[in-house]
């Protein structure tokens, strides 16, 4: 049986500013460090056959501080969907062509790609393909991004957001997942738990 | 917008012997006691429009612990599977007639009645009355049952393509669900972090 724990990084600064933040590369902030600071003693008692992480500072950080003394193997294929043209900007201060490059990608993020970066579609098949070289059995934490463990979510879960489904998945949260040949367990979904006793998590 | 708070009753006796509770009314033991008392804190400063929870003991009692002095309205829709003849024993020890009856059941337990039961489809139905009922906005917390937990779910998700999907549901966990124009979220499944490290048997 193999099971993945998802773990998204903690808070940045963009995440504040809704600045859209695929590849781009920005730090956690002071309140994210202190999540990934919070969530380590929930993750202590767990043992892992590996731990993964994008090689984006934020999910590398989020694993360095959540698992001290970790080795943590640095995967691109977990980085955050691409957003070529959009990177780094807010979708409020996007122009008038670049708005309408925006609402066509939306008519089918599956489909389409970002200008300059990558659909749903890339984002799974990535996903798909670091899945496959897992082991059948054992347990891994993957540190990762929100956009990625929602698709991971709709790719095992064979769905997608026209099912009028979604997912909600704080910085810092845990999403555990049993991966079998005849079928998956949703063994918890967005727990964010540790940050009961700070704010109220951005999702 | 409305959210509603999924929380499966605390420990009994026969969660830990393995027995098929359902419609059977059986009490929390005082692991479970113990776990309500510790989801308290979690949900003293959320604030909710309305408590409700399931009329059998195990889940009302949780709700009066874990929310003391709430107003709990009781709905008897919110109660587990009914198993008919199973109830009070373990799928492993049913004698050789309760075991074909069990996997004639197990084969299309949607469209299939437990002898003197019910079916998962009779389950979902009385979950979505009870959703159907709640207003469009508002936080809401209902007290209620494994099986009826994962029926709520399982509205939102559908059935799976190939295979089976399970959803694990720990007692006193939480789950949050929320319902727009858009559709459901699913804002956290099993959150079970107040007894996370702590032994309680099962």
């Amino acid at each position: 049986m193999l099971e993945l724990w998802l773990i998204r990084h903690g808070e940045t600064a963009g995440n504040v500013s809704r600045r859209i933040h695929g590849i781009t590369d920005a730090p956690l902030n002071d309140l994210g460090l202190r999540q990934a600071e919070l969530l380590a003693p929930r993750l202590a008692g767990v043992s892992f056959d590996a731990v993964y992480a994008s090689d984006l500072q934020r999910a590398h950080r989020t694993a360095l501080t959540a698992l001290p003394g970790a080795e943590v193997r640095l995967d691109r294929r977990l980085r955050e969907m691409s957003y070529g043209i959009f990177e780094d900007r807010t979708w409020e201060e996007l122009d008038a062509d670049e708005t309408a490059e925006a609402n066509h990608w939306r008519e089918d993020p599956v489909g389409r790609r970002v200008p300059g970066g990558e659909s749903y579609t890339d984002l799974w098949a990535r996903l798909a393909s670091f899945r496959a070289d897992l082991p059948d059995e054992g347990r891994f934490a993957v540190f990762t991004h929100g956009g990625a463990i929602r698709i991971f979510l709709y790719g095992v879960l064979g769905k997608t957001r026209r099912d009028g489904l979604r997912f909600s998945v704080a910085n810092t949260s845990i999403t555990r997942l049993r991966l079998r040949p005849d079928g998956v367990t949703i063994v918890t979904l967005n727990d964010h738990a540790h940050l009961d006793c700070i704010e109220a998590p951005t999702t | 917008m409305l959210e509603l708070w999924l929380i499966r009753h605390g420990e009994t006796d026969w969660n830990v012997q393995d027995r098929i509770q359902g419609s059977s009314d059986v009490p929390l033991n005082a692991a479970g006691l113990e776990q309500a008392r510790r989801l308290a804190p979690r949900l003293a400063h959320v604030g909710f429009d309305a408590v409700y929870a399931s009329d059998k003991a195990r889940a009302r009692v949780t709700a009066e612990t874990a929310l003391p002095g709430a107003d709990v309205c009781l709905d008897p829709r919110l109660r587990e599977l009914a198993y008919g003849i199973f109830e009070g024993k373990s799928w492993a020890t049913l004698d050789a007639d309760e075991a074909i009856e069990a996997r004639h059941w197990h084969e299309d337990r949607y469209g299939r009645r437990i002898p003197g039961g019910e079916s998962y489809a009779d389950l979902q139905a009385r979950v979505a009355a009870f959703r159907a009922e709640l207003p469009e906005r508002g936080r809401v917390i209902a007290f209620a049952h494994g099986g009826t937990i994962r029926a709520a779910l399982y509205l939102a998700l559908g059935q799976p393509v190939q295979g089976v999907w399970r959803l694990e549901i720990a007692n006193t966990s939480i789950t949050r669900l929320a319902f727009d124009h858009r559709g459901t979220t699913l804002v956290t499944v099993n959150d079970h972090a107040h007894i996370d490290g702590w032994a309680a048997g099962g």
